[in-house]
């Protein structure tokens, strides 16, 4: 399988591009590309998420593919990672997305 | 909750998708399942399928979807089923068509349960239904497994048996077998997988039926059974390794072990290690005992391995009618050692791991071990015998060591293994009894070198304990002593009469084999010219050590005659009481019986014997009898010729007690013996009666036989008469109440 990053398209058609092996944070996202469905050619559209979420969730999945050789969900209490920051206005908007891409 | 005004509104109907119905999303998601279905999934978006499922599931339609998919999957699989499976193929081709079919479900239910990820997580997990996968396996299971169990089972029995008799492992049929006993291994009802619940079972029994059948052992010999069972080992482990787990190539291995070495080999595993054995061969005997891995079995091979060699043994001819006991004695002991030596060498190339034995020789490797327990049993058969003849064969080996030509080396290596035939003899101490005579006569004659004699002790003595040769070890001691005193003495008397070549050997009396002196020596007398000497050296041994006391022992001494006769010069040599006979004869011309025996005091009777052993023997006929007028008289017998400068005049040590009855000597030998015997065992019974208090009668016998085994086996009867003895002394007695117990009374 290729190594080519992946890019994932949000409401307002705005394109974010992130690494495959960030993507497959998300095993929904992982299930995408790995299957032989239309998204294994590395355009997956999430057409419900406005682009400062899918902005928000492109970040986390590189935070936690970064730091997250724990698999901790959310931030970690461990001193050298630092905190990941969710503005108070997007926590449920956020929280819907990590439910609906399992992260 | 969060109390910020600026806190955003959720949008469910962004993520929600609210404006389908259920009918529309089923149709969006049955779609899709077709799809995969047909391995056409190109054009499908999954994001759009995952969507529809998670809008079904927050609205909470979740146990409708997972029904409605369970009824789907089940028309799918139905319908697979009468279409791929429905043609009754033939074994291999139904095994294929059923991985296929395996593999291509296995593919789809994957992407069905990626798609249904939301679904596993909100609905399936939290009220504990099957996730959608499993769920599918199951349906598997159920539809598609249960249904052709029996037909698959068969085919895939048969085919792997197929394989079995084609004797060629074929990477095209294991594969598919892997990929099926897999699938049996994924599948399971509530209690354990397919494959182990029907389909192992299956797998074992008719490998054994076909194992059982495929060799006939009664057709082949041994070795061939072997090696074709373990080709057929062999074979079995290569195939279990390309389709199954360890666990089942455990099993199946001792099932192989079961039906083809214990069910069929075992007949033969006497005749084979005998074979082994008789090629020594030990890469095969090796191999064999390699394939028994399992401890009982193993001990069949041992025992096998020692009844061959006890077999051997038993062939060495104890008594050859034809011939003395001495050379009887010595051809019997050397084949024992060499025999022992042999198979001692074969059996040390053997690696026997690690093997329990049952008796006393734990500490021993277990080669040791077997040959021990081989010749301890052999020896005890047959009784004393083999100690005395081990004892003659050790003494044949030390008087050869004075023969010129032969290294000392090599003697050395022939006692250092009978040595170890020693250890094993049942009857020590008639052993030791044997051994102190014969040592006694060859350190008195001075027949072998005392080195090699000191040597041999020590061996005897590492093999057996200080406990039997003490007495040994004086003996030398005297022997090397006398020899310091004779120097001593020597040096003392330069004037002493020194053609008479005078050797005295001082014993302790105690330590040597002789029942006493015998009481004519002291009334003897004996020709001037020795008595003087005696005389002499009595009186320095005595000034030398006073409070000893001095007892000649001529029925030991030897004494040696250079004589001018007619046809040359000869040395004979005599006993003591023949050479002062025949030393009268410097003085007389002819001599009477009556005469030799007033002027020696040699009893009467035994100067007739030794005087017709010297007159009437052909070898050393050096007297002559003539008759005149009814008196019988001797002279010496100038024309006596011999082909040898050393002439030998028969004596036994004791000539005296000898020719009375050699029977009655003999008795009074095995009584000795048999009272030695019996006074250890009334010490031992004594000692552990003390120690003890009350004792059974059996535990008192094995006790008794397990401190005195290592001088002699005890026999109960034995056994009986010394408690009988010790009851009649009342040291112990019988217990009131239960007569097979005793007390011990002091």
């Amino acid at each position: 399988m290729c190594q080519d990053p992946v890019t994932l398209v949000s409401k307002d058609n705005k394109e974010y591009e992130v690494s495959r092996s960030a993507a497959m944070v998300s095993p929904t996202l992982k299930a995408m590309i790995e299957g032989s469905f239309e998204e294994n050619k590395g355009r997956i559209e999430l057409k419900q998420f406005d682009s400062h979420i899918l902005e928000k969730v492109v970040e986390y999945l590189n935070y936690n593919f970064k730091y997250g050789g724990t698999n901790v969900e959310e931030d970690d209490e461990e001193d050298e990672i630092p905190e990941f920051d969710i503005p108070t206005e997007m926590s449920l908007e956020l929280l819907l997305a990590a439910d609906y891409l399992s992260i | 909750m969060i109390t910020n005004k600026k806190i955003k509104i959720i949008v469910p109907e962004k993520l929600g998708l609210s404006g389908q119905s259920f009918e529309q999303s089923w149709k969006i998601i049955r779609h899709a399942i077709d799809h995969i279905y047909n391995d056409d999934m190109a054009d499908l978006s999954f994001e759009q399928v995952y969507r529809t499922i998670y809008t079904i599931v927050l609205n909470r339609k979740g146990p409708i979807l997972y029904n409605k998919l369970k009824t789907y999957l089940i028309q799918k699989l139905c319908f697979s089923r009468e279409t791929a499976l429905r043609n009754e193929a033939r074994n291999y081709e139904f095994l294929e068509t059923m991985a296929e079919l395996w593999e291509k479900q296995c593919h789809c239910f994957k992407i069905i349960g990626d798609l249904m990820m939301y679904m596993d997580k909100v609905y399936c997990k939290p009220n504990r239904h099957l996730e959608v996968y499993d769920m599918c396996l199951d349906l598997f299971r159920i539809e598609i497994l249960q249904r052709c169990s029996p037909s698959l089972i068969s085919a895939l029995t048969s085919d792997i048996e197929g394989i079995r008799s084609s004797g060629f492992v074929d990477a095209k049929h294991t594969s598919i077998w892997r990929i099926l006993i897999g699938m049996m291994e994924t599948l399971h009802d509530n209690r354990d997988n397919f494959f182990l619940t029907d389909f192992e079972p299956v797998l074992i029994s008719t490998t054994e039926e076909y194992y059982d059948r495929v060799i006939d052992i009664k057709l082949l010999t041994p070795i061939q059974s072997l090696k074709k069972i373990k080709n057929l080992k062999q074979f079995e482990n290569v195939l279990d390794s390309c389709f199954l787990n360890a666990d089942s190539q455990n099993k199946l291995k001792a099932v192989l072990g079961n039906v083809l070495i214990w069910g069929k080999l075992i007949n033969v595993i006497e005749d084979l290690t005998h074979e082994a054995m008789k090629l020594s061969d030990e890469k095969l005997l090796q191999e064999i005992y390699d394939l028994f891995s399992e401890e009982k079995y193993r001990i069949t091979i041992i025992e096998s391995i020692k009844s061959y060699i006890a077999q051997i043994a038993m062939k060495i001819p104890f008594k050859d009618g034809g011939r003395k006991k001495g050379q009887n004695a010595i051809s019997w002991s050397s084949g024992v050692v060499n025999l022992f030596h042999r198979q001692r060498l074969f059996l040390d190339k053997i690696k026997f791991g690690f093997i329990r034995f049952n008796n006393s020789t734990v500490n021993k490797p277990a080669d040791l071990a077997i040959l021990h327990d081989v010749f301890t049993a052999y020896f005890s058969k047959e009784g004393p015998l083999p100690s005395e003849y081990i004892s003659t064969y050790v003494d044949y080996c030390m008087k050869r060591a004075n023969e010129d030509g032969l290294e000392i080396v090599e003697i050395k290596q022939d006692l250092l293994e009978s040595t170890e035939i020693i250890e094993m003899l049942s009857e020590k101490d008639i052993f030791e009894k044997k051994y102190k005579k014969q040592l006694s006569r060859r350190l008195l004659q001075r027949k072998s070198n005392i080195e090699i004699e000191r040597w041999m002790v020590r061996m005897i003595k590492n093999a057996l304990g200080t406990f039997f040769t003490s007495k040994l070890e004086i003996m030398l001691r005297d022997v090397c002593l006398s020899f310091e005193i004779l120097q001593a003495f020597r040096d003392s008397r330069t004037n002493s009469i020194e053609y008479l070549n005078f050797v005295p050997q001082v014993l302790t009396r105690t330590s040597w084999p002789f029942q006493s002196t015998n009481p004519i020596d002291d009334s003897i007398s004996l020709p001037p010219r020795m008595s003087q000497i005696l005389a002499s050296f009595e009186e320095y041994y005595s000034s030398k050590y006073e409070e000893r006391m001095l007892k000649w022992a001529h029925h030991l001494s030897v004494i040696e005659i250079g004589c001018q006769f007619n046809n040359g010069y000869y040395e004979i040599s005599f006993s003591v009481y023949a050479g002062a006979i025949f030393l009268l004869f410097e003085d007389y011309e002819e001599l009477t019986l009556e005469e030799i025996h007033e002027l020696t005091h040699i009893p009467k009777e035994d100067v007739k014997f030794l005087v017709t052993s010297m007159s009437t023997m052909p070898k050393c006929k050096i007297l002559k009898k003539s008759s005149d007028s009814g008196n019988i008289k001797f002279s010496v017998n100038y024309f006596f010729s011999s082909s040898n400068r050393k002439v030998k005049v028969p004596v036994i040590a004791g000539p005296i007690s000898s020719h009375k009855s050699d029977n009655f000597a003999r008795q009074t030998l095995v009584d000795t013996d048999e009272n030695e015997k019996c006074m250890e065992i009334n010490a031992t019974i004594v000692r552990i009666m003390k120690e003890e208090g009350r004792f059974s009668h059996q535990q008192l016998l094995e006790e008794t036989m397990r401190q005195t085994r290592s001088r002699f086996d005890l026999t109960p009867s034995v056994f009986r008469r010394s408690i009988q003895l010790l009851l009649e002394k009342e040291y112990i007695q019988r217990d009131a109440d239960d007569a097979s117990y005793y007390h011990c009374l002091f």
